[in-house]
């Protein structure tokens, strides 16, 4: 594991190019890809598809960063150092992305809840790309561990090595799990697709594994309630099972109520 | 909007090149090195945009591919350079400009100031790390002491699950490259 891939050089200008960045960056295009070849497939519209998850991935982006400047702001008190300091907040994406998706769907006139679907199979395979970037790069660690897949960080640079000591591999963990997702709804039946089922079974599995997985992280920046029982993400873990269980419900009522029209 | 496109990509691709070269200026690095992703994300809705209208018409799909394809293109390595100042990779650059600041106790134990947070921007030096350095400063749960790191590039440390006396050594140097 090495939190660098490489140093770029132009004259005296270093860059390092983060291993983390790299992996992020992989996913984003993984993501992108299978989603437009599944609405390809599918005999959406090809280009509108790519407009739409462009439009979605800008404004994920800039829904982050304007979270993060916002608690910054809060938190330092200065806009400037809030700007200054690059930075993002992972739940400002769906706040910016979700919103855009829905306006850009409306606007070129593409099925959102058939879209969605058809990029399930997309979102867990790049997040496990993602996962591996934080494997690289030694945050998301695991508790300490001995045991057979016990991973010891010892570059200077991975949060993971202060203390060096084994650890169980969580975003290993948890890239396989998101794999074996993103192949189960990659070759699973297409039955139900544009009804919204099998973006409530994602989340509904996906929430599910957070929960698991969380029970072996080690590193308390997280945040940690009663006592350091429960962390921030299983909390929003549950709500993301419960919201997929209650999704797959609704949705399950909705079909049987009558012929479903595509979202 | 297809040559648009083709324009925002080249766009997209300078910023790319002024964020990496100006990457140690306020603002400025900061501006080009998030613009250029930003810049070709728009560049791909365009070419996206022409590319439904094209087909749509009959027209000719050229410039909308050509225009896609560069924004693309241009997406991924200007991906990896903004990321590379965003949230992991502030720390890694503080790390590697100002390499005392390792010298500390880190931040997860004694819940000190985050490499992460305000203050360790590549672009100025840090608040300076609290507590004395050296062995023997960790916790004393914490197994093995713990060392300051060593300089960058860390010298060779032989396979992840090498036991712990592969740790960072005290004598190391610690010099910039």
């Amino acid at each position: 594991m090495d939190p660098v891939v490489t140093i770029l050089r132009v004259g005296e200008v270093e860059r390092i190019i983060g291993s983390y960045g790299v992996m992020l960056s992989v996913a984003i295009v993984v993501i992108s890809l299978i989603t437009t070849r599944a609405a390809a497939r599918a005999g959406l519209d090809v280009g509108a598809t790519i407009a739409a998850i462009g439009l979605t991935a800008g404004a994920a982006a800039a829904g982050s960063w304007l979270l993060y400047v916002a608690v910054e702001w809060v938190r330092t008190g200065s806009p400037l150092a809030a700007i200054a300091q690059p930075g993002l907040v992972f739940f400002g994406a769906p706040l910016g992305g979700v919103p855009a998706l829905y306006f850009a769907c409306r606007k070129l006139e593409l099925p959102m809840g058939r879209l969605v679907d058809l990029a399930v199979p997309a979102v867990p395979a790049g997040h496990a790309m993602g996962r591996l970037g934080c494997f690289l790069g030694g945050c998301c660690y695991g508790r300490p561990w001995d045991g057979p897949f016990a991973v010891t960080y010892t570059h200077p640079l991975a949060p993971a090595a202060y203390p060096p000591l084994p650890r169980h591999p969580t975003p290993l963990y948890e890239s396989a799990a998101l794999l074996v997702l993103a192949l189960v709804f990659a070759l699973a039946p297409m039955r139900g697709v544009g009804r919204g089922r099998r973006l409530c079974a994602y989340l509904a599995s996906y929430g599910a594994v957070r929960v698991v997985v969380e029970t072996f992280r080690g590193d308390t920046v997280r945040g940690l309630f009663l006592g350091g029982a429960v962390s921030t993400s299983q909390i929003l873990g549950v709500l993301v099972l419960a919201a997929g269980l209650a999704g797959l419900v609704w949705t399950r009522r909705r079909e049987v109520a009558g012929p479903a029209q595509p979202v | 909007m297809g040559v648009g496109s083709i324009i925002v990509g080249i766009a997209a691709f300078l910023f790319m090149f002024g964020g990496f070269l100006t990457s140690v200026i306020p603002f400025l690095g900061t501006l080009l090195s998030f613009g250029a992703p930003m810049l070709a994300l728009a560049g791909i809705v365009m070419g996206g945009l022409a590319l439904s209208r094209a087909k749509r018409d009959g027209e000719p799909t050229g410039a909308p591919t050509a225009g896609l394809i560069l924004n693309i293109v241009a997406l991924i390595p200007a991906l990896v350079v903004a990321l590379t100042c965003g949230l992991c990779n502030a720390c890694i650059s503080a790390g590697v400009m100002n390499p005392q600041q390792g010298r500390g106790q880190p931040w997860i134990i004694d819940g000190g100031a985050s490499p992460f947070g305000p203050g360790t921007s590549p672009f100025g030096p840090g608040p300076s790390p609290p507590g004395p350095t050296g062995p023997g400063v960790g916790p004393k749960d914490a197994g093995p002491s713990l060392g300051p790191p060593p300089a960058f590039p860390p010298p060779p440390m032989g396979d992840d699950t090498a036991p712990d006396d592969t740790a960072p050594d005290d004598t190391a140097p610690s010099a910039s490259p």
